[in-house]
């Protein structure tokens, strides 16, 4: 299946942040909004796997991952959903594509 | 190779000067016949000399240097725990986290992870699955570890960890130190 890439240190930031917009700079949830909300919609459109690469960025705090992935979670009431459409990339932190996996089934559970 | 070779030399040496000593010496008497429990001890001793030194120490040694640097690897792994652990406290007494101390904690769990990844694969590559349960709860405890320290509303400017939070946070750090120790007393008895 054809991919579609998001390579955060790239397309985003170097420093992700925190949660919210009004936190501080570099947000999960701007990074929801602006860049994988819209990739993913297009991945499912097109038929396609949207990958994210981690890699190369001083690191991802929880309130970040758990605000964009989570999130993602949220917006489509449905983790299985997310989780078919996603491939990930990590080989900076060998455990942040497991944290990921979490934040994304544990987001309807709250 | 080099061993055998002195090995040869030293039974040609012995062979020498028993012939020499039969040769020189004639008071001494030697039997013709050997007593077949006398031969069996003479081959075990033989056996025993040349396995325990050359095998059997080797393997010891062997095992005890990979338990050495496992237990060293979790040393280190605790190490930077405590580093994140001082990091909360000094925090908390401040009353303020800073864009440096967000930095210094992000950075410390990218260490852990790797630290654990290496630790996992040097145990399964000498110990195989014997420590898959301890090595799963300490997986387990990075995660809650990691979401109670760096979730919440962390990064978030004036951000401040609660006593409330600092607490959670020393229940899972001491949990996941006490899981270390564990690991090297089991490492250790293997």
């Amino acid at each position: 299946m054809d991919k579609i890439i998001i390579k955060i240190s790239d397309d985003y930031t170097k420093t992700p942040g925190v949660r919210e917009e009004i936190e501080g700079d570099f947000p999960g949830e701007e990074f929801l909004e602006k860049i994988l909300l819209p990739k993913f919609q297009q991945a499912i459109a097109e038929k396609k796997i949207l990958y994210v690469d981690f890699d190369d960025t001083a690191g991802y705090p929880t309130s970040f991952l758990e605000a964009a992935f989570g999130g993602l979670a949220r917006h489509y009431k449905d983790a299985a959903i997310v989780l078919k459409h996603l491939e990930f990339k990590s080989d900076d932190d060998p455990f942040l594509i497991s944290d990921v996996k979490e934040y994304i089934n544990e987001a309807n559970n709250k | 190779m080099s061993r055998f070779i002195i090995g040869l030399i030293l039974v040609a040496v012995g062979i020498a000067l028993g012939l020499a000593i039969a040769h020189y010496y004639p008071s001494f008497p030697f039997e013709d016949k050997i007593n077949a429990v006398d031969l069996i001890t003479l081959i075990v001793t033989i056996f025993l000399a040349v396995y325990i030194p050359i095998f059997l120490e080797r393997q010891m040694h062997n095992h005890q240097f990979e338990k050495d640097v496992i237990v060293r690897k979790i040393e280190g792994l605790q190490s930077t725990l405590r580093d994140v652990n001082r990091t909360v406290t000094e925090c908390l007494q401040k009353n303020t986290v800073s864009a440096q101390n967000s930095h210094a904690v992000v950075n410390s769990f990218v260490s852990v992870s790797n630290e654990l990844d290496t630790l996992i694969t040097l145990i399964e590559l000498c110990h195989k699955k014997r420590l898959d349960t301890e090595l799963a709860s300490i997986k387990n405890l990075r995660h809650e570890y990691k979401r109670t320290v760096t979730g919440g509303n962390f990064g978030r400017r004036n951000f401040k960890y609660t006593a409330l939070t600092k607490k959670e946070e020393e229940v899972i750090y001491h949990k996941l130190d006490k899981e270390l120790c564990i690991l090297i007393f089991l490492v250790n008895r293997i």
